[in-house]
């Protein structure tokens, strides 16, 4: 074997890297296109908006550190979404997290939240009546499972499709759908149930 | 297919994924068909889907407006003129750090000799003298408190004495 192949072969992943060109070498038009989209997906999981904006900024960086990896199997904005749930996760499931939810006063309230309300034209009481039943939506997304609150948020807030929630998650199609299935169902309960009673 | 539709029917509709064969297309367009039919069915699914329009729509607005609020942030930051940063916390530091070396100083450098025998000799004679001067503050306390006017009010009990000149500027005018 020649030198040349066996570096070659030593060292596979290197040569062609170095050489090949990725959408995140023009960062600056992957953050513009992407960036808005990434902070309103973390904003709406971490409902904290310091916290959301750092994870935004980390979910750019890990992309230019880890551009060599991306092989175009899937949209940047697939890729992205990844990184960014891996953040979060990553960051939600530590002890400190934890510990600083349950004291914080960071986190935006869900009424807080339902003020953002767009009704311009409706009149006070029907304003109330939806800006309550939005905030019972809030906090029934708050108090899903991490998993389905993530694919919620992917498909309701973001529009993504199925297969890319999957592509992002790492999951079946089918399992993406029962989350959502379950997630529908828990908000569609309290739906009711505020229905009912106003 | 039942009376109406099941919640996974629903949210199949919801959810509007592409069809991935060709079976999953002609179960939408029933689901299609029977919305159009149902009125029951049709006002669940309006009031489910309007509820999650709205929800995007607050989370849309909320990020655009935490977004631009960091933006304005940002921008203020780098506008507003640069302050004396190095020279304040310096001098900050030096005076606590001077305080606190004033205060901890007279304790470190006073530390009172290991109990021995003798120690108990020393206290009493130092203690004499307080002691003394202690019962003489006590007893002239108990006088005050004794007397029938108070020390204050003494100078009211003879409303003439020590205004001389006053009782004889009356008198003249």
């Amino acid at each position: 074997m020649s030198t040349d192949a066996l570096a070659t072969n030593l060292i596979p992943d290197m040569q062609p890297a170095a050489t090949a060109a990725t959408p995140f070498d023009d960062l600056d038009s992957v953050v513009a296109a992407h960036q808005k989209r990434i902070f309103r997906f973390l904003l709406s999981s971490l409902r904290e908006p310091d916290l959301a904006h750092t994870l935004t900024q980390e979910t750019f960086l890990r992309a230019w550190t880890t551009r060599n990896a991306f092989r175009g199997e899937c949209s940047v904005a697939t890729w992205l979404t990844r990184i960014a749930l891996n953040l979060l996760r990553d960051h939600t499931r530590t002890q400190r997290f934890r510990f600083w939810r349950r004291v914080s006063t960071f986190a935006v309230d869900a009424t807080e939240i339902a003020a953002f309300l767009p009704h311009p034209d409706s009149s006070l009481d029907s304003r109330l009546i939806a800006s309550e039943q939005m905030a019972l939506i809030w906090q029934t997304v708050t108090k899903l499972s991490e998993r389905q609150r993530s694919v919620f948020l992917l498909r309701f807030v973001d529009e993504m499709e199925l297969p890319e929630i999957a592509s992002a998650t790492g999951l079946p199609l089918s399992t993406v759908k029962s989350h959502l299935y379950r997630a529908l169902a828990a908000i569609r309960t309290r739906h009711n149930a505020t229905r009912e009673t106003l | 297919m039942t009376p109406h539709l099941t919640h996974e029917q629903l949210c199949d509709h919801l959810l509007n994924s592409t069809p991935q064969a060709a079976h999953e297309s002609g179960r939408l367009e029933l689901l299609r068909e029977h919305l159009r039919d149902c009125s029951i069915c049709a006002a669940d699914f309006a009031s489910l889907n309007e509820s999650l329009t709205v929800f995007r729509s607050t989370a849309t607005a909320w990020s655009t407006r935490e977004w631009n609020r960091a933006k304005a942030n940002a921008v203020s930051q780098r506008l507003a003129p640069a302050r004396p940063r190095s020279f304040m916390p310096a001098a900050l530091w030096t005076a606590a750090a001077a305080l606190v070396v004033s205060a901890t100083l007279p304790f470190a450098l006073h530390r009172t000799p290991p109990a021995t025998p003798k120690t108990p000799v020393a206290v009493v004679h130092t203690a004499t003298p307080t002691n003394q001067s202690d019962e003489a503050l006590l007893e002239e306390v108990n006088e005050t408190l004794s007397s029938s006017i108070p020390s204050p009010m003494e100078p009211l009990d003879d409303p003439t004495a020590g205004r001389p000149n006053q009782s004889n500027n009356q008198r003249k005018n």
